[in-house]
């Protein structure tokens, strides 16, 4: 991400945030969506990270982090946007593969229902840290980077979240369904 | 399933294509950042948002003393000019007066009551509750028709007028296309056509009203945004996505912030109730320029639908 762009951002000049918006949206709501389930609830969250980052631009020391930056707001954005939905949904049902994604073969990954089922019963730190390793492709490190924690804690939500999946894998699938989202 | 076979599975789902954000979304999100001001660094910083130093991304530890020592001053100010306030006896904090009305005051607007300024009434979250926490003189006559489908088409409450009315409450809907209608409503009165012209001596906010079903678009804020400068009470259904934006908007735009929240209008017309409750001093059943929930409100407070451009300007020209 250029870091002029974000310096002339820093300064008010809107057309440089949108570039820097447009640029990164698009992995923002994939994010999001993986993260949350639910494709509303990911346009919510990126639309109120976007908000954050513009409004809060200037409090960035480092023009050259602004990706990690922007993740980091949206994982803000994303657990606000748990806690506001939690109470109307008790299980957060993942996005359908769309027909893109069928043309590539993803919807016939053995398992995908338990796997979403499962991957919603963990907790957003949890499910952010396994999306941006899996999706964007960071590793551990440049994730502590992102999230502002240990590369230690990284690894450890790694970890748990595999064997977490594991676990929730192995009982019912009713017993998920009603199960906390959050752990 | 073997723990291999997990790995593999889940960076194959993880790892699918990138998603495409709809440019709705990100044009909604740029008409909001267009009216947001940056906020300075330090202020940024002190409300919790990261600041990615080059050297580190750990936060510093200087920061919650910081914090601290901030929060200590602000309150040393406050506790300084309160008490400089109250040692020249310029507080008067008076008990806001309650209204006179008779328990069986007739509904016709010739026998309407007297509100005085001041008066506030609680807003409890449930429609239920709020109907029970009415005041006396606050009578609901409701007479619904439904559609084979359930849908109250004809709900009718009778509400009590307010005379003198120092100030108007317009209601806006933002549900569908309120620009147009506001532009013909002001249209027909010989102003600009554009809803920026709309400057009335004494009105004092507008309800903005969301349905369950809204879909704001930036149009619909643009209209909004420029009627909405002296906005003192939003009202919503229940969490949604149009209610979310309304309450996101007012809360960035709104100087007098809200004056409450969601839940008062799940029932059709209980937005103009929730309106009287947050400003009895200030509202008029009045105007509902939308579609869909909230026209039904209209039609419940006795204001012709086909006329609502009409009598929007009717209230727009009250006297103050």
């Amino acid at each position: 991400m250029p870091a002029d762009l974000v310096r002339r951002a820093q300064r008010g000049d809107h057309a440089a945030f949108e570039a820097l918006a447009r640029g990164s949206s698009d992995r923002l709501f994939s994010v999001a969506r993986r993260v949350l389930g639910d494709p509303g609830a990911a346009e919510d969250a990126v639309q109120e990270c976007l908000v954050r980052a513009w409004r809060d631009l200037r409090a960035l020391r480092d023009p050259d982090r602004f990706d990690a930056w922007l993740y980091r707001l949206l994982l803000n954005a994303c657990r606000d946007e748990q806690r506001r939905t939690r109470r109307r949904v008790t299980t957060v049902a993942f996005a359908s593969i769309e027909a893109g994604a069928a043309d590539q073969g993803l919807a016939a990954v053995p398992g995908r229902d338990e796997l979403e089922r499962a991957f919603a019963t963990l907790s957003v730190d949890h499910r952010m840290a396994l999306a941006l390793h899996h999706f964007i492709g960071l590793r551990p490190g440049e994730i502590a980077e992102v999230l502002g924690v240990a590369s230690g804690t990284v690894a450890s939500r790694l970890h748990y979240g595999v064997r977490a999946l594991r676990v929730a894998l192995a009982k019912p699938a009713s017993d998920v369904l009603h199960g906390n989202p959050e752990r | 399933m073997t723990n291999d076979r997990l790995d593999h599975e889940l960076g194959l789902w993880l790892g699918g294509p990138t998603d495409r954000l709809p440019e709705t979304v990100l044009r909604r999100t740029f008409h909001v950042t267009a009216r947001t001001r940056q906020r300075p660094a330090l202020l940024a910083s002190l409300g919790g948002t990261p600041t990615m130093r080059p050297s580190t991304t750990r936060l510093s530890a200087t920061r919650p003393i910081l914090v601290a020592a901030v929060l200590m001053l602000l309150l040393a100010t406050a506790l300084l000019l309160v008490g400089r306030l109250l040692e020249q006896r310029q507080v008067v904090i008076a008990p806001a007066p309650s209204v006179e009305v008779a328990s069986d005051a007739p509904l016709s607007p010739e026998a309407a009551p007297t509100v005085r300024p001041g008066t506030v009434y609680r807003v409890p979250g449930s429609t239920a509750e709020f109907a029970m926490d009415l005041p006396p003189d606050w009578r609901v006559a409701r007479d619904d028709e439904t559609t084979g489908e359930g849908l109250r088409i004809n709900t009718r409450y009778e509400l009590v007028r307010f005379d003198p009315v120092p100030a108007a409450w317009v209601i806006v809907s933002v549900d569908r296309r309120p620009l147009e209608d506001v532009r013909m409503a002001m249209a027909s009165e010989g102003w600009s056509g554009t809803p920026e012209a709309i400057d009335v001596p004494g009105l004092v906010g507008i309800l903005l009203t969301a349905g369950p079903n809204t879909d704001l678009d930036p149009t619909a804020l643009v209209a909004a945004e420029a009627l909405t400068y002296r906005i003192a009470a939003h009202d919503s259904t229940t969490p949604n996505r149009g209610s979310f934006y309304v309450r996101d908007f007012l809360r960035r735009f709104t100087p007098l912030g809200i004056a409450a929240g969601e839940g008062a209008y799940r029932d059709d017309g209980w937005g103009f109730a929730f309106a009287y409750a947050a400003s009895p001093t200030a509202f008029l059943p009045g105007v509902d320029i939308g579609a869909g929930t909230t026209r039904f409100a209209a039609a419940d407070c006795g204001v012709d639908k086909e006329r609502t451009c009409d009598r929007f300007v009717d209230v727009v020209r009250l006297p103050t």
